[in-house]
């Protein structure tokens, strides 16, 4: 039972961050292509972060089709072209919302946590 | 055979992705190709021991099960989010047909911000107990293996993987330290995966676990993986 309950909750933790990296990712590091975002999302919480690479990539079609992101086709230097990511109007605005609720929730957590003098 | 191995997992991805078009489908199919092809050649350059087959392999294994990335969709992650935490309007941009995914992902964000932090310290993550791979060239042989499962085991988890040629098979037997065969298959063949989870602890096996693997004439790789949670 606990651990059911832990593993929702640390499912449930996961889910959110992982959206509001990818938003402040391909915000800051856009045009940005699928496997250098993969990477940058594993290297910016250094593995923390659960995620399979391969489940951002419907994520990544679906945030296009809500017009979140857009996509275009870029040539290779190596290779075929390649599909780079940034965020659209729309995109940045979730973003500025979900950051601006991300840090407020954020603050009164950490000081509660810190003040308990809990596990680190 | 690097590229069967690739072409098979993204195929199995592939059949999988009904929910898009099929000028979606290609082109998502096509930027995982992308991804993985360049994933292994960093890996292979990070590790230059490492064969390629053996890249791809783990590239694969890390890259996602194909029925977990058919079923990764935005939705899934928005369904879960609790109903009832409040929201304050003034906090989110006013586009009426924007504002239920708005707080959606605050929400989202809501409900797991500092433990997020917490989960960020997370010390790094320790290789696998058990970790073997075979490459097979038409080879007939046998595979006799062990591993130790330590008393403080509250789960283990045991990956099998293999990549033999569509006609070729093996057998696998891994038993527990009390001799009872918890993994018994008689014929794994072509491209097959299992997982296997038990609780150590509770079943009383912790100790030497045993892996006896035949094949005969068989082409392609396996590996077997076995790792435990302590708690």
């Amino acid at each position: 039972m606990v651990e059911k309950y832990v593993a929702r909750v640390e499912r449930d933790i996961g889910a959110g961050a992982l959206h509001v990296l990818l938003l402040g990712l391909i915000s800051r590091l856009g045009p940005i292509h699928g496997y250098a975002l993969i990477r940058a999302m594993t290297e910016t919480t250094h593995g923390a972060l659960e995620f399979r690479a391969g489940t951002i990539y419907p994520i990544l079609n679906e945030l296009e089709r809500m017009d979140i992101v857009r996509s275009a086709r870029v040539r290779s230097e190596n290779g075929p072209p390649r599909k780079t990511y940034e965020l659209t109007e729309t995109g940045r605005e979730v973003l500025a919302a979900t950051a601006r609720r991300w840090r407020k929730v954020h603050t009164g957590v950490a000081a509660t946590l810190g003040s308990m003098g809990g596990p680190r | 055979m690097t590229s069967t191995i690739l072409d098979e997992f993204l195929a199995r991805v592939e059949e999988r992705l009904t929910h898009l078009d099929p000028t979606e489908r290609e082109g998502m199919i096509d930027e995982m190709r992308a991804h993985l092809e360049a994933a292994i050649a960093d890996r292979m350059a990070a590790d230059p021991a490492l064969t390629r087959p053996e890249a791809t392999l783990q590239e694969i294994r890390e890259f996602g099960e194909p029925d977990e990335i058919a079923r990764a969709r935005l939705d899934d992650a928005l369904a879960r989010v609790p109903s009832a935490a409040p929201v304050s309007p003034s906090a989110l941009p006013q586009h009426r047909s924007r504002r239920p995914l708005l707080v959606a992902l605050a929400l989202i964000v809501a409900a797991s911000v500092g433990i997020a932090a917490y989960l960020m310290q997370s010390p790094e993550p320790t290789p696998p107990l058990y970790d073997r791979f075979f490459q097979l060239e038409d080879e007939t042989g046998v595979v006799k293996d062990v591993f130790v499962v330590s008393a403080h085991a509250a789960f283990l988890t045991i990956d099998i993987d293999v990549g033999l040629r569509p006609s070729d098979c093996l057998s696998l037997v891994i038993k527990d330290p009390a001799g009872r065969a918890v993994v018994n298959e008689s014929a794994l063949c072509g491209m097959v995966q299992r997982e296997v989870r038990y609780s150590p602890r509770a079943d009383g096996q912790a100790g030497s676990w045993s892996i006896d693997a035949r094949y005969e004439r068989a082409g392609g790789w396996f590996r077997i993986t076995a790792d435990e949670e302590r708690g």
